[in-house]
This record gives C-alpha cells, structure tokens and sequence, in this order.
C-alpha cells in the first residue's frame, strides 16, 4: 500500500510545489491511516488542513481505496 | 496614448499585446515605463483567496401547485438560505452553516459544510437537496417543497459577492501566550507565525492604485467565468495612507462583483473551512489593467518590494479595534518565507495562492490574445482616494 500512496502523491506534489510547499510520507498503518509531513511553505501555510483534506486526502484515496484517512504530523 | 476602443480592435484582429502582472514588472525593468507602454495593451492581474462576503442567488422556478418561499425559510443541502424576496428567488450566503452545525461548541469548531461548499458543489453540476416551507397564499398555496435541483434546471443562478478583491490587507499575528483561531488563520502563541493574504504584485486593485482604469462595469475573469464589476465592494476603504508610489499601506479599495454561475467552475470556487472561525468561499478574480498611458502601466509595473503592508495584532489589537500597527512589511519580505519582528524571526504563510493567482493572470491573458475578451468600458468610476469616502465603525446607541 505504500507503494501505491507514494505514487499518489507524486501526482500531488506538482501542485503543492508550484505554491513552494512539499509532502513527505512518514508511515502507512495496517489498518489504512496515512501520516504525512507538510513542508516547505506548506510547514506553516494557513490552508494547509485544506490542501490536505481536499487535495492530498481526495487523490489518495481516489487512487488507494483502501487508505481511510490522511493525517499530517 | 490609447483607448479601450482601440485595443479592442486590436484583440479582434488578434493583434493586442498582454502580458500579465508579472511579467510586465520585468519588462519595464528591462525597457522602461516609455517604450514598455508603447509595446503593451493590456496587462492581466489575479487573485484567489478566501472571500467570505460572497454568496449567490438563485430562481429556482416555480413548483406547480406554486410556493412562496419569500417570508418562508429555505435549505440547500441543510444550507439556510435568505428568502425575504418574491417566490422563488433565494440568496444563499458563503458563510451559511447548517443549523445543527456545533459551530464553536467544541472549539475550535472544524466547520466542514457550508454554504460555500454548496456553492462549489452547484458550481460542480452536483444534485442539491432543496428544502423550503412557506405561509401560503390563495396564489401561491404549497406549504411545503423538497426536490433536488440541478444548476442546468435553474433559471438563473449568479454570484454576486458584496466584498471582494481587497486591495491589500493586514499581516495577522498573535501577542497571547495561546494559540487563536481566525479568519486569517491559526496564529501560533508569542509571535509563532505570521499569515498574510494578498497576490501581492499580481493583485487586481494593488496594479491599479487609484482605479483609474478599473471601475464598475469593468469585464472580469470571476470564477473560472465571465463576470462584472457590480460597484465598489462594502467597507471600501480609498482615503487609507498610502506611500509616494501610490499604493495603500493597509487594506483599502474593495469590488463588488457578479457573474452567471453557470459559468464558472468548480476549480475557481471553492468552498472552506477555517478552523474555529467558520466557511468561507475561495474566489478566483482576475482584472485586465488598459494601458491607456504610461502612468497606468508605472502602476501596473510595481512588485512585491514595492507593496508594504501593516502587521496588526489578531489576539488583543484587532478584537479590541485598537489602532495601530506592529510594524511594516512589504511583499518580497513576506514571500520570503520569513519576517522578523521585535527582534524574532517569523515564519510567514500565505492564505491566498501566488500560483493560483498567477494561472488566472495566464488564463486571462489566453482569453484576450484569443480574442474571446473584450474589454469594457466603466460607466461610473469607484469612489476615490481624494473622495473623502471611508469606511466607519458602527455608533452604537442604546434601544431604549
């Protein structure tokens, strides 16, 4: 499944560079909870639960059904 | 040295030269303000932020038996939407939550649906849930009306925003020992981070200082559609100090637009929740600058490092309406990533997206070159700097 969300996010981050922000992967669980860490500008951007729900959440899920909720840490 | 006519002509024979708001900062860099404006017609400016004064009307058309829902009460998705007009004309608010939303209950409260989200939705083509009751009249006799409704069935279906596009605005930090909830965002503790809100040096009403070319009536992107300058937006605010460049130092002039809905896309309008203060819509707005004159384009050229701004104090100063500033900034610091402020450095965050925004400047610029814009000429100008217009605070006097 990680492989699966990494590939997921390479389609995010085309979008979350191009406003100087970036996503690193920290852990998938077993039971489909993705943790991820928000960097760059998007470390301190006010928009970032929105970029993570809307954006990253919607295009992981949409690509890994399996994967229940993203999370940032 | 040219008229809003003549460029015109210029886009029908696919001969008009547009270059959006950033670019024209490096061609005047490189060319200067003279021969600049003998080479450029029209420079695109852009925006796409969060706009909380934004909404939309909708006539849904009539039931049969017929229903007033004027004076009755409205939901679109549990979304309540204003109803004191005719029939079956309703407006609904980006702000508007459910009435079983916790709201602040729990703070801070997550605010994930709302009436900006039903508005994305609509925008989207998505099916509403439309529920209403009425009084009933002999003419209008149905109590009652639950139906879902589509954008493509409605006959009229406008954004009409009463704030937007403001032209610059305050850098929010936080003094308190606690973290704040706002509509600028989460402000960490003891200055832990300060947000901003502007395009900056691709902002509409920051290209045009003194609404010399943008006025209402003015043709705009809104929306990912085509939309209009409806008037000057509530709490324009022109009279603000303003630097020897001309721009506002602190929030100013603001637009009041409208557009067919069914235009525009769910990728420009996009519904929000901010946490612990509520939805807000995120507006895209783009506005063609008319070079008319040299002077116009100098105002079209200015960048980041030429646009300052006030820091202002979200925990205690802007609750309290206390006057006053923290300090002052320009754009270029602030992009930076980092500011410093009583000696410690600040990380910065922006709530509007330079990206976004630089994609409807592109867009804009696209439409025009392709000649599917024209430009429009404003029939009234915007209240002015020199107008004496401001914005004031509310006297409050006692009922009794």
């Amino acid at each position: 499944m990680r492989e699966k969300v990494e590939k997921a996010l390479d389609r995010v981050r085309p979008m979350l560079m191009a406003d100087g922000g970036n996503v690193e992967l920290v852990e998938v669980t077993a039971d489909g909870i993705v943790k991820l860490k928000l960097t760059g500008t998007c470390g301190c951007c006010p928009m970032s639960q929105l970029t993570l729900k809307m954006g990253i959440e919607r295009i992981i899920r949409q690509e890994v059904p399996e994967v229940k909720e993203v999370l940032a840490i | 040295m040219r008229s809003i006519k003549e460029i015109n002509e210029k886009i029908k024979k696919g001969q008009v030269v547009a270059v959006t708001a950033e670019e024209v900062i490096d061609l005047v860099k490189k060319k200067g303000v003279k021969k600049a404006a003998q080479e450029v017609d029209v420079v695109t400016t852009g925006t796409f932020g969060p706009m909380c004064s934004s909404g939309a009307y909708f006539n849904i058309g009539h039931s049969k038996p017929r229903i007033k829902i004027g004076g009755g009460t409205c939901k679109f998705n549990d979304v309540p939407a204003y109803c004191g007009f005719a029939a079956v004309d309703v407006y609904l608010g980006a702000t508007a939550v459910p009435d079983d939303d916790p709201r602040n209950k729990v703070f801070p409260g997550e605010f994930k649906y709302g009436g900006a989200h039903v508005i994305q939705e609509i925008v989207a083509g998505k099916d509403i849930r439309l529920e209403a009751t009425a009084y009933g009249t002999d003419c209008y006799p149905r109590k009652k009306l639950e139906t879902l409704i589509n954008i493509k069935d409605l006959n009229e279906a406008v954004l009409f925003n009463m704030r937007n596009c403001y032209q610059n605005y305050n850098v929010a930090v936080n003094l308190s020992d606690k973290a704040i909830y706002t509509y600028m965002g989460m402000l960490k503790p003891k200055l832990g981070n300060a947000n901003y809100c502007s395009a900056g040096q691709l902002s509409p009403l920051l290209k045009d200082p003194y609404y010399k070319t943008i006025g209402v009536g003015t043709k705009i992107f809104l929306g990912g559609g085509i939309g209009y300058i409806a008037w000057h937006g509530t709490q324009h605010n022109p009279s603000v100090k303003r630097k020897e460049n001309g721009v506002p130092q602190a929030p100013a002039g603001t637009l009041a637009v409208i557009g067919d809905l069914k235009q525009m896309s769910p990728e420009w309008l996009v519904g929000t929740g901010m946490l612990g203060y509520g939805v807000t819509l995120i507006v895209g707005i783009g506005v063609p600058i008319p070079v008319l004159n040299e002077n116009i384009l100098k105002y079209a050229a200015l960048a980041d490092g030429d646009i300052y701004t006030q820091i202002v104090d979200y925990s205690q100063a802007y609750p309290q309406v206390v006057p006053g500033s923290l300090g002052e900034v320009n754009y270029a610091q602030l992009k930076s990533g980092r500011i410093n402020l009583q000696g410690k450095d600040i990380p910065t965050g922006n709530l509007s997206s330079y990206s976004k925004a630089r994609a409807i400047c592109e867009e804009l610029k696209d439409w025009i070159k392709k000649g599917d814009f024209l430009l429009s000429e404003p029939v009234a100008d915007l209240p002015q700097a020199e107008s004496g217009y401001t914005f004031k605070l509310l006297k409050e006097r006692p009922l009794a």
